[in-house]
Order: C-alpha cells, then sequence, then structure tokens
C-alpha cells in the first residue's frame, strides 16, 4: 500500500506537526510518496524531517519517493550531503 | 531591560567568566608542556569567544575590548600564522589575571586601569611571542580545511539554522559534505525543532581561515566547531572534551541548596518531635505510630543525603588554582617545583571548600617558599633539582584529610628548639620530643625561616592557619623529616551542616558536644582533681597528665561552680581539656542552626539545634572554649598543689 501526502509550502520549525504526523502514520501502513512540489520555503528543521522520514522507510524497507520538482528542496539536500538518501523524482535542479 | 533582570544575567555571566578563564587558565599551562595541542588552543581560543560574546549584553566593554586582542591573537595561531611560543603563554596567562581584574572592576561599576593590558598586547605582537612566526606571503595563509561542524540540538530554538549556515559556507568556498546522523531518533521519536545531525565538511579550494571563521560566527555558540587546515588534520577524538565541565552536572544557587537545607532540617526536627509524641500514645497507636515514623525517618535521612551530596564539590575547584600559582611561585624564587594533585575526585562541602582556600594557599606558598631548597642546594644534597610538592585529598571515615607534601628540607628540631627558648616560648631546660618540637610551629608568630619573604608574607604563621581549621571543626598536624621533607595533614568534617554531637546536661541547659572532638568521658573522684596555686584553675589527674578543667556553668553563667564528678574529655590537636557537665544525655546527628543569623554571635558557640521535644540546644565550638579556659596551665604540665 502506497499513502500520497503533500508537503506544505513552508517546512520550517514549529510548524512540522501535521506532515510529522502524518509521515508517522503513513509510513506505519506501507510506501509513502510525498508531493513537495509546493516547498517554497524550508529550514533545517523541514529538511531534516524529510531525511528522517526517508531514512525510517529504509528501516522499515518500505518505499519513500519524493514528487518534484522542487529546486529549493533539492538544493538544501544537495548542500547538507543527503541528496542519496532523499532522492527527488520528477524533477532536479532548476 | 530592568536592572534585576541585569543583576541576574550580569551574576550569570560573572560566574561563566570565571569558569572560562580557569578553563583557560588550565589550558594555557599545558599547552607550556605540549605547545603543539590544538585541542588545548582550541579551548582558550572557545573560552575567551565565549566571554567576548557575552560582555557586551552585560555592558562590559572593557572585557569585550581585551577579550577580542586576545581572541585575535589565538586566532592567528590556529590559522597557523604564529606558533604558540613559552614567552607568549606567560604573556596570555598575565592578560588571564588581567581579565580576572577588569571582572572585578566592571562588577564595581569601576574602570579598570588598562595600561598593563596595553603592554602585554603589545608583546603579543613582538617576535619572542611569536617564534617561528610562518606568515609570509599573504597566499601563504591561504589553505583548503576539514571542518568538524556539530550543532547542538537546541541549535535551532536561538534563530540559528545549520542549513543557512552550510548555505554561506557554499558562497565562501566549495566543499564535499559528510553528513552523520548517528544520532538522528526514529521518525516517532524525533523532535523535529532539534537538531540531531553533525558534518564532516572538506572544503576543496583554499580559502584564508578567517573568511572561513566567519561563516560560522553566529552559529559558533551553539556548536561544536573545529576548522583545520587539511596538512594539519589530525585523528580527533573529542571535540567537546576541553569544555567539558558541563558534561551532567548543573549550576545551582548556594542560597537555593540553603534553603531546601533548612527545609531538610524542619524535617528531621518535625521527625523528632513526633518520635516523642509516639511514645505516649497507647500500645496499638503508639506501634502504628512508630512504624510510620520509621518509614518518615528513612525517607527523611535519604532525602538529607540527597541534598547534601548536592553541596557537595570536587577538590578539582579547589586544587585547580595551585598549577599556575606554584608555576608562578617557582618562577619567583628560581626553583624548579613539579606539583602532583591527587584525588581532586574526592568531594568536600562548597562552604568548607570556600573557607578552605586560605588555609590551603598558606600551606602550598610555604612549602615552596620554606620547604623546598632550590636546585643547587637539592643537587647538593644528592636530590633531583626539581623539588616534588604533592596536594592530596582523601576521604577517611566522616572526615576529609588534605596532605600537603614536600620533599624539601624538613623541619630541623634543633633549629625550632633554639629559636623557641630564645623567644622564651620554652624554657631553657625543658626536654621535648620531635612531636613536641614540630607543635610549637604552631605558636603565634612562630616562624623558623631565615628571612621574611613577599612569597610567604609575615607574620601571619601556622598558627593563624590551625585556628582557620580548628575553626571549621577540623585539625592540622605536621610531620617532618630533617632533610627529607615536611607533610601537613589537614583533617575536616565532611560539611559543617549536620554534626554528630553528644549531648549532655549543664544545670538546666543542653549543649551539644561535637563527636568529633571527644576522646572519653570520665567520672571523677575528688582525689583527681588539683586546684593550682594560688588561683581558681583546676586540674584534672588522668593518667599521669594533668587536663585542664571547663566549668561550662561558669563559662555560661549558669550559676556558681560545682563539684567536678562527671567530664567529657576533649581533644583538640593533642590539647586536651575537660568539660564538667551534670548528665550526659545520648548522641545523635543535628542539624546545625546560625546563631549569628537568628541572634548574635557568641564566643564558644558554634550554632544551635533544635531537639526533638522543641527544645534548643547550643553547639560548643570547642576550640574557642580551649582558647577562652583559665591561663597559666598547659595539659601536660607538672602541677604542683
Amino acid at each position: 500500500m502506497q499513502t500520497e501526502l503533500s508537503a506544505p509550502s513552508v517546512l520550517r520549525a514549529g510548524r512540522l506537526k501535521e506532515l510529522h504526523e502524518a509521515l508517522c502514520h503513513a509510513l506505519e501502513a506501507g510506501s509513502v510518496r510525498l508531493d513537495v512540489t509546493e516547498v517554497g520555503k524550508l529550514d533545517f528543521a523541514g529538511l531534516q524531517l524529510i531525511i528522517a522520514a526517508a531514512t525510517e522507510a529504509r528501516r522499515r524497507e518500505v518505499g519513500f519517493e519524493l514528487a518534484g520538482p522542487c529546486p529549493i528542496l533539492q538544493d538544501a539536500l544537495e548542500v547538507v550531503g543527503a541528496q542519496d538518501l532523499a532522492p527527488i523524482i520528477g524533477g532536479g535542479a532548476a | 531591560m530592568n536592572s534585576e533582570f541585569l543583576a541576574q544575567l550580569r551574576e550569570a555571566f560573572l560566574v561563566e567568566s570565571e569558569e572560562g578563564l580557569a578553563t583557560m587558565e588550565s589550558c594555557l599551562l599545558h599547552l607550556q608542556e605540549a605547545p603543539q595541542d590544538m585541542d588545548s588552543v582550541h579551548a582558550v581560543f572557545r573560552a575567551i569567544h565565549s566571554i567576548k560574546g557575552g560582555a557586551p549584553t552585560v555592558g562590559f566593554q572593557q572585557v569585550v575590548g581585551v577579550a577580542h586582542e586576545v581572541e585575535t591573537y589565538l586566532d592567528r595561531v590556529r590559522e597557523g600564522r604564529v606558533v604558540l611560543s613559552g614567552v607568549a603563554v606567560g604573556t596570555l596567562l598575565e592578560l588571564v589575571d588581567e581579565l580576572r581584574a577588569i571582572l572585578e572592576a566592571e562588577k564595581n561599576g569601576k574602570l579598570y586601569d588598562l595600561g598593563r593590558v596595553g603592554t602585554l598586547v603589545g608583546q603579543l605582537s613582538e617576535p619572542a611571542a611569536s617564534e617561528g612566526d610562518r606568515a609570509t606571503a599573504p597566499g601563504a595563509t591561504q589553505s583548503r580545511y576539514k571542518i568538524r561542524f556539530t550543532p547542538y540540538r537546541e541549535v535551532m530554538s536561538s534563530g540559528n539554522d545549520p542549513l543557512r549556515t552550510l548555505e554561506e559556507l557554499q558562497r565562501v568556498v566549495p566543499f564535499e559534505p559528510r553528513l552523520d546522523l548517528g544520532q538522528l531518533p526514529s521518525l516517532a521519536e524525533l523532535d523535529p525543532n532539534e537538531c540531531h545531525a553533525a558534518w564532516e565538511l572538506t572544503t576543496t579550494e583554499p580559502r584564508p581561515h578567517e573568511q572561513i571563521r566567519e561563516v560560522f560566527a553566529w552559529i559558533e555558540m551553539d556548536c561544536d566547531l573545529a576548522i583545520e587546515p587539511i596538512a594539519e588534520v589530525r585523528e580527533q577524538s573529542n571535540t567537546q572534551s576541553s569544555s567539558g565541565l558541563s558534561a551532567g552536572s548543573i549550576r545551582v544557587q548556594t542560597e537555593k541548596i540553603d534553603e531546601l537545607m533548612n527545609l531538610v532540617g524542619e524535617l528531621v526536627i518535625n521527625q523528632a518531635m513526633l518520635a516523642q509524641l509516639g511514645r505516649r500514645e497507647d500500645a496499638e497507636s503508639r506501634e502504628r505510630l512508630l512504624s510510620g515514623l520509621t518509614e518518615l525517618e528513612r525517607n527523611t535521612r535519604e532525602l538529607q543525603d540527597n541534598v547534601m551530596r548536592i553541596r557537595m564539590v570536587p577538590m578539582r575547584f579547589l586544587f585547580s588554582r595551585y598549577p599556575r600559582m606554584v608555576r608562578d611561585l617557582g618562577d619567583k624564587l628560581d626553583k624548579r617545583v613539579h606539583l602532583e594533585l591527587a584525588g581532586e575526585a574526592t568531594e568536600l562541602d562548597k562552604t568548607l571548600i570556600e573557607r578552605l582556600t586560605d588555609p590551603l594557599t598558606h600551606l602550598v606558598r610555604n612549602a615552596v617558599d620554606h620547604g623546598l631548597e632550590g636546585p643547587d642546594d637539592r643537587a647538593a644534597a644528592g636530590k633531583d633539582p626539581t623539588g616534588k610538592l604533592k596536594l592530596e585529598a582523601s576521604h577517611q571515615g566522616d572526615k576529609i584529610v588534605i596532605e600537603v607534601r614536600d620533599d624539601g628540607r624538613g623541619i630541623d628540631p634543633e633549629k625550632v628548639l633554639r629559636k623557641a627558648r630564645d623567644r622564651g616560648v620554652v624554657s631553657p631546660t625543658a626536654q621535648l620530643s620531635t612531636q613536641e618540637i614540630q607543635e610549637l610551629l604552631f605558636e603565634p608568630g612562630f616562624s623558623t625561616a631565615d628571612s621574611v619573604s613577599d612569597v610567604s608574607g609575615r607574620g601571619v604563621g601556622l598558627d593563624v592557619v590551625r585556628k582557620n581549621i580548628q575553626a571549621m571543626g577540623g585539625s592540622l598536624e605536621v610531620r617532618s623529616r630533617p632533610g627529607e621533607g615536611t607533610a601537613f595533614f589537614l583533617k575536616l568534617p565532611l560539611t559543617l551542616a549536620i554534626v554528630d554531637g553528644q549531648l549532655v546536661r549543664v544545670r538546666d541547659q543542653i549543649f551539644v558536644v561535637p563527636l568529633l572532638s571527644i576522646s572519653e568521658s570520665v567520672q571523677v573522684s575528688p582525689d583527681r582533681i588539683r586546684t593550682l596555686t594560688g588561683g581558681e584553675a583546676e586540674v584534672l589527674h588522668l593518667r599521669d597528665r594533668h587536663v585542664p578543667i571547663l566549668h561550662l556553668s561558669e563559662l555560661f553563667d549558669l550559676g556558681v561552680r560545682q563539684r567536678a564528678e562527671l567530664v567529657v574529655i576533649v581533644d583538640l590537636d593533642g590539647r586536651k581539656s575537660a568539660l564538667v557537665v551534670d548528665e550526659l544525655l545520648g548522641q545523635q546527628q543535628v542539624v546545625v542552626k546560625s546563631l549569628e543569623d537568628n541572634y548574635q554571635r557568641v564566643p564558644g558557640i558554634a550554632g544551635a539545634t533544635i531537639l526533638g521535644d522543641g527544645r534548643v540546644a547550643l553547639i560548643l565550638e570547642i576550640s574557642e572554649l580551649v582558647a577562652r579556659r583559665s591561663a597559666g596551665v598547659a595539659e601536660g604540665e607538672r602541677v604542683h598543689v
């Protein structure tokens, strides 16, 4: 089973509760496809949540896809060295 | 910012700065031995950087300026542009002293004269302070770096963002990141507002160190950071070790602990009151009450023990000042001294540690100044030219013992005896044992030093040191062998907040005699008491010695003297006195309440306590009582009646 989720436009500390809970529930059920095309602002808290979700999916041996394009997220993943952990499908860097 | 808040901030800043300066001092001393230890350089840099960062908030502008100069110099060392020399370490140590003085002045709202600081900062830029100065062409200062960047968990709550920092770094220099997620919890356990990542970043193009450091300027207080030129990158086991004092510890204001201690004291008193009530009830309810009280007693004791532990501070806090002091003294006196510290983890009540500082410092100064010989004299005596001084703390039962031992010239008993005779301290014909001769060192104003120096001072002698130790309920002994060295043994109770005491009745008053002072209790037959010719003073004939008798009823104005039938023998550093009491009531642990805080200071009384029946008992200060005893009779002297 795959759950489809959409990330909000702002992925920053203090505004991640809903997405955090949704990712937890969805990964318990199976694979997750997270649409990140709307993401326009993010900080390391938001990025870390996505990295943690990708790591959790690997641990559970379920699928985890980031559906793009999302240049800002792509750049952020590259600058912190996490582009291989959570690759974005459907678009790369702008 | 309101004044109360500012005062709190200043207090916190002063405490943190003192810790920072202590770290600097200890790392600089280490750098004198191992000037290549970059971890210590980083630790010194971090400490001064924190002081500089906090000073503007509390308005300590002079501190900012001096800290900036020190930081700038250390940065050059970190960049590899300057090799730290022994001269520079000495200058930096002096600047630490200046910073302490500036902080003290700022605390009191005064401006500090920065003349000496200017000279010292000037010295740092002189060639002698920068041996092997590596600065050549500007391009030579550029390098590639390995950067270990570990943001603290709460980094984002202070407004910092590791992502922003890395993006900023990317604008300055290309780098290859290696992300470490070893501390990342499971998704369910993740607090998204905390940072659980760390990085090792390898820059791929040369840049000046300053430019790289600038990127991390804002976040440096919220992370562990090590920036090292690629060529000099070494294995680094622990980037946090140098300032690791705070690991697992919490800073608690002493006042708060004292409040808690008072509450626990009340609890102990309540428990004792209930225990007495319980004895009056009928059999069944008494049994239940007593059972509950047993539990209450257990819990109370446990709580008391826990609170006591909060007050305990490792001796390290006291010992840490001596490496610097001994180094400076050695330089000043042209002596080589190796200081060994042992038992630094031994814990002692914070109040006692504070009161112990002066006496212990005196003993250490004495040892370096008078105890240890100069290198030539030592070599002539067939000794290692470097003298050894050892400070060791250990627990022995319910006491702490601190030993100050040197391998110097020792105490020459003949010299001491000669001086004592010259001064009339002992009669020309008196025959004294070695132990008794060494005890003469504790006589007021007695010194065997051939010359007075500005190191050990003049006038303040071992008598004052012993008096201070005795006032803390402790004792001070000396053992020495000529030519081999001297050891002072300082024994102290672990705390002053609680005393194990013997309750005694004198008329209708109950006193507590600290158990540590008691050697025995004796029922006295009239034929063992001697009254001195022409005086009121009495002595007790006890096993071939004469012990001065103290009538507590007289001393505390409780009525006229009665015949001594029961005495408690107290022992103060080998000198015995017999306290006349009417009844021995039992032994118990008592919580000491300050008489000075609640009433006024009373000579001979260390404090008060509240007994189970609500009565107040006074705790005797044995050292003061003995000092007040009738003059003219020293214990052990032969008395003719």
